[in-house]
């Protein structure tokens, strides 16, 4: 039996990055919304760990994780798992907070190098939001890099580089490559009622003093303050149906006591993340969209892509220490454009971090032990420092995201399967990233490598499956994340980006969303949707 | 055939391509060693069997013989040096929980326990506990490097070659099908000790990351900070600040003393969101 709910103005499925802003900007301007969140709600002092002496390994996925979104399986071999987080907040719960905005280059890669395809908005039109959603995060940062024009000072100073960046700092200095702190959404001062940051440095683990500006404890709160919105955690949204008209209806969503309800609304918001996106409109096929919601183009889930991180970590002469303050902390846009001398287009940025910081995590490295053990954590614990660097992948048709046509969830719903490979451009780029890692290694004088890898599929930076564009045949949504298709449904999370760039998503997804809610209640106003 | 090692045996199969840890190298870049060419965990040998603590009669899982043999394996796996060791930190203690929490390990642990005693029989003709310490740590190493070796992943034609030899010398001379007992309890050791905070004192860690933090983060480390180090937690200052007062964003300074769920006003002022509003109460 499916429980009806009373019909609201817009229904929002996720909390995350894209989700939380929509939530937020549509509660403040008076629309009545709900939010569905499959995960739970953390209660920081009780669900994060980072004040045991255990913390390392106590830290546990599983808390989140939903066990039915969890599930996917893979159309290509040696794919790993992409990582997604489920909980009130998304994948902001456990982000590094690195707020980096893309540049200009990034939104038109067709008209510069043609590859990939030009975004329909530009840098330009983007920076407005770009400062909003800095402002409501309070990003700690230090205007005018060197490789994004124009920007206003950020309400909040930059942290110092840490000790680790220091270290390799030298061996770029060698190098010529330039670095910059990079901006992050945690707070180097007192701010919005919010503490500053201590520099624990387990940002990844769950931020347990406020400091870092997760949507859970930014944007949520202000949105359910505003007494027009419900959270309604541990709720899974299932399928989204569509009326005669072909306009969208209400989501069939399953609570955490296996009930099903269906709620209606005006306006769906589809927030779930770039995997669980892509499965909801393909899961929602009906008579009239036999093909998934919202795809005409038969593009949704097609251009799945996935930032070649290529994570390294290194050993130093000297004690660092590297395990005080923040991971990460400087970056270098040095080599994100097309080098005409290189056999592939695009390029990477290199984010400096404090490399293998717990001693658990160091023994386990080496399947080492006795005598040996005790010398080698002695003589390199405290001493890594480590690089990733961060490529981008260009979109391809064959990376995709689709249904599997056997397994199904503990609900009976299909799970997605993972297409995924990084093709030929991809490849000779996580060659010179290897490249350009050994040599700043050796600039900055390391001893040793502790690891250098690639995950094919395994990064936490996804995008795509319903990329946006001018034309309804090569995209599924408009700039403003609307679908072509169906006028009152929107697909706001990482999942409309056209190409990747280099820069963390988040900051960018926010970006779009805060433009999208401006879209969706002047057009609600209007009743044009 | 004991005195023969893999790597040696290998080498007489004629295919000789033991898996490097494949890492580029390049000036003073030192590739990393794969399990293989990692130095003997006992370049010299200890004197004497270390000492194991008592059987703790509250154990929740280990019955007096396993918990021996844990602590056994505990102290070889990190011995004792100039700095304390496994038994120093009863580790066996942890290890005796971790094993009640879960039950695949308690199946693990009986089985792999079991098969311990088993396999020294077989080679040695008493149980593990008997043999000298040269003994165990023998039996040990090989244990390991042949789980290691099962569990590498193979992706290139050389290791698949390399895989086909080791099946081989299984076949002939290996320790029988383990159930990767060792992987696991070297993992619980490794999780236990170094969690524990004798071992911050050996290494030179500071400690978990909150409540305190790294303020001085950007410096260069200070030797002392960190001998002797566990930072000690009052519940009397600031948990963020320490006390030592932080400014707001109207510059002014924080009262000092004036604790609110252990911060200070103007770390965590009392019109905060976080984490009041927003439903961290439930
Ligand atoms: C360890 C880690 C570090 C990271 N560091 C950074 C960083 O420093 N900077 C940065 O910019 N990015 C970082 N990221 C990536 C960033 O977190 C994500 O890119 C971003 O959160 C994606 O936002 P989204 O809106 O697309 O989806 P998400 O934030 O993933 O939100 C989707 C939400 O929808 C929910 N959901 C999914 N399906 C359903 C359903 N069927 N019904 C109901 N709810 C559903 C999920 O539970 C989830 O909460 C990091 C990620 C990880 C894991």
């Amino acid at each position: 039996m499916t429980n009806s709910l009373k019909k609201v103005d817009a229904c929002i499925i996720g909390s995350g990055a894209g989700g939380g802003v929509v939530a937020k900007e549509l509660a403040e301007k008076g629309m009545n919304v709900v939010v569905l969140e499959a995960g739970r709600r953390m209660d920081p002092l009780q669900d994060y760990t980072a004040a045991r002496p255990d913390w390392w390994t106590a830290r546990k996925n599983e808390k989140f994780t939903v066990a039915a979104l969890n599930k996917v399986t893979f159309g290509t071999k040696g794919t790993s798992r992409p990582t997604m987080v489920h909980g009130v907040g998304g994948g902001t719960l456990r982000y590094l907070a690195y707020a980096v905005r893309m540049v200009p280059d990034d939104f038109h890669t067709y008209s510069t190098d043609g590859v990939g395809m030009d975004w329909p908005i530009t840098y330009e039109e983007l920076v407005p939001y770009y400062r909003k959603v800095e402002v409501e995060l309070g990003v700690s940062g230090k205007a005018g890099n060197p490789w994004t024009p124009l920007v206003e000072p950020y309400l909040n100073p930059a942290f110092p580089y840490s000790y680790a960046n220091k270290i390799i700092k030298r061996g770029c200095d060698r190098l010529g490559i330039r670095l910059w702190p990079t901006p992050m959404a945690r707070l180097s001062r007192p701010f919005d009622g919010r503490p500053m940051c201590v520099q624990c440095g387990d940002c990844a683990g769950g931020c347990m003093s406020g400091a870092k500006s997760s949507a859970d404890i930014t944007y949520l709160p202000k949105a359910e303050a505003t007494g027009k919105l419900v959270i309604q955690p541990e709720c899974i949204a299932t399928r989204i149906n569509t009326d005669t008209h072909g306009k969208a209806k209400s989501v069939i969503y399953i609570d955490k006591s296996g009930v099903e309800h269906e709620q209606e609304a005006d306006v769906i918001v589809v927030s779930a993340g770039v995997i669980q996106s892509s499965r909801l409109l393909l899961n929602s096929m009906s008579k009239l969209f036999p093909d998934g919601l919202a795809n005409s183009s038969g593009l949704v889930g097609k251009y799945f892509m996935q930032h070649l991180s290529m994570h390294s970590s290194a050993i130093f002469p000297d004690r660092i220490d590297s395990y005080r303050g923040f991971f990460g902390g400087a970056t270098s846009q040095d080599f994100a454009r097309t080098n005409p001398n290189s056999p592939f287009a695009r390029g990477w940025c290199n984010e400096l971090h404090s490399g293998i910081t717990n001693p658990v995590q160091l023994a386990l490295h080496k399947s080492n032990w006795g005598a040996q053990l005790k010398d080698r954590m002695r003589s390199t614990f405290g001493h890594s420092a480590g690089i990733t660097n961060v490529g981008e992948q260009l979109p391809d048709e064959r990376n995709c995201i689709e249904l599997d046509p056997e397994v199904r969830d503990e609900y009976g719903i299909p799970v997605p399967r993972i297409n995924f490979a990084p093709r030929q451009n991809d490849r000779l780029m996580l060659k010179a990233m290897k490249k350009n890692l050994i040599e700043i290694y050796d600039a900055a004088k390391a001893t040793e490598i502790l690891y250098m890898h690639y995950k094919p599929g395994g990064s936490a930076h996804n995008y795509g499956g319903c990329r946006m564009g001018n034309d309804p045949k090569s995209s599924v949504l408009n700039s403003f994340c609307q679908s072509h298709d169906v006028s009152n449904l929107f697909v706001v999370d990482a999942s409309c980006f056209v190409t990747t760039g280099t820069a963390n998503p988040s900051l960018t997804i926010q970006a779009i969303a805060v433009r999208s809610s401006e879209y969706i209640v002047d057009q609600y106003k209007k009743r044009n949707i | 055939m004991k005195n023969v090692n893999r790597r040696e045996f290998i080498k007489k199969l004629g295919i000789g391509a033991v898996a490097t840890g494949g890492l580029l190298t390049s000036g003073t870049i030192i590739a990393s060693p794969s399990r293989m060419e990692l130095p003997d965990p006992y370049p010299e040998l200890p004197d004497g069997k270390p000492a194991i603590p008592p059987y703790n009669e509250q154990a929740l899982f280990l019955n007096e013989h396993q918990y021996a043999l844990v602590a056994t394996l505990a102290a070889i796996i990190v011995p004792e040096d100039e700095h304390p060791g496994a038994n120093e930190a009863v580790i066996v203690d942890d290890i005796d929980r971790f094993v009640a929490d879960s039950k695949e390990k308690q199946e693990i642990y009986t089985e792999g326990l079991k098969w311990m005693d088993e396999i020294s029989r077989e080679e040695y003709g008493k149980d593990f506990l008997a043999l000298d310490l040269k003994e165990q740590i023998g039996l040990l190493s090989r244990i390991d490097e042949a789980e290691t070796m099962r569990n590498r992943p193979v992706t290139g034609f050389m290791e698949r070659v390399d895989r086909k030899a080791d099946e081989i010398w299984d076949d002939l001379f290996g320790i029988g099908e383990s159930s990767n007992f060792f992987r696991v309890i070297h993992k619980d050791v490794l999780v236990a000790y170094f969690s524990h905070p004798i071992s911050w004192n050996v290494i030179g860690y500071y400690g978990p990351p909150q409540p305190v933090g790294y303020l001085d983060f950007s410096e260069p480390p200070s030797p002392k900070k960190y001998t002797g180090a566990i930072r000690k937690v009052s519940n009397k200052t600031c948990l963020i600040c320490h006390g030592e007062g932080t400014k707001n964003d109207r510059g002014e300074l924080h009262e000092k003393g004036k604790l609110i769920d252990n911060t200070c006003k103007t770390c965590h002022p009392p019109h905060s969101p976080w984490p009041r509003i927003g439903g961290f109460s439930k």
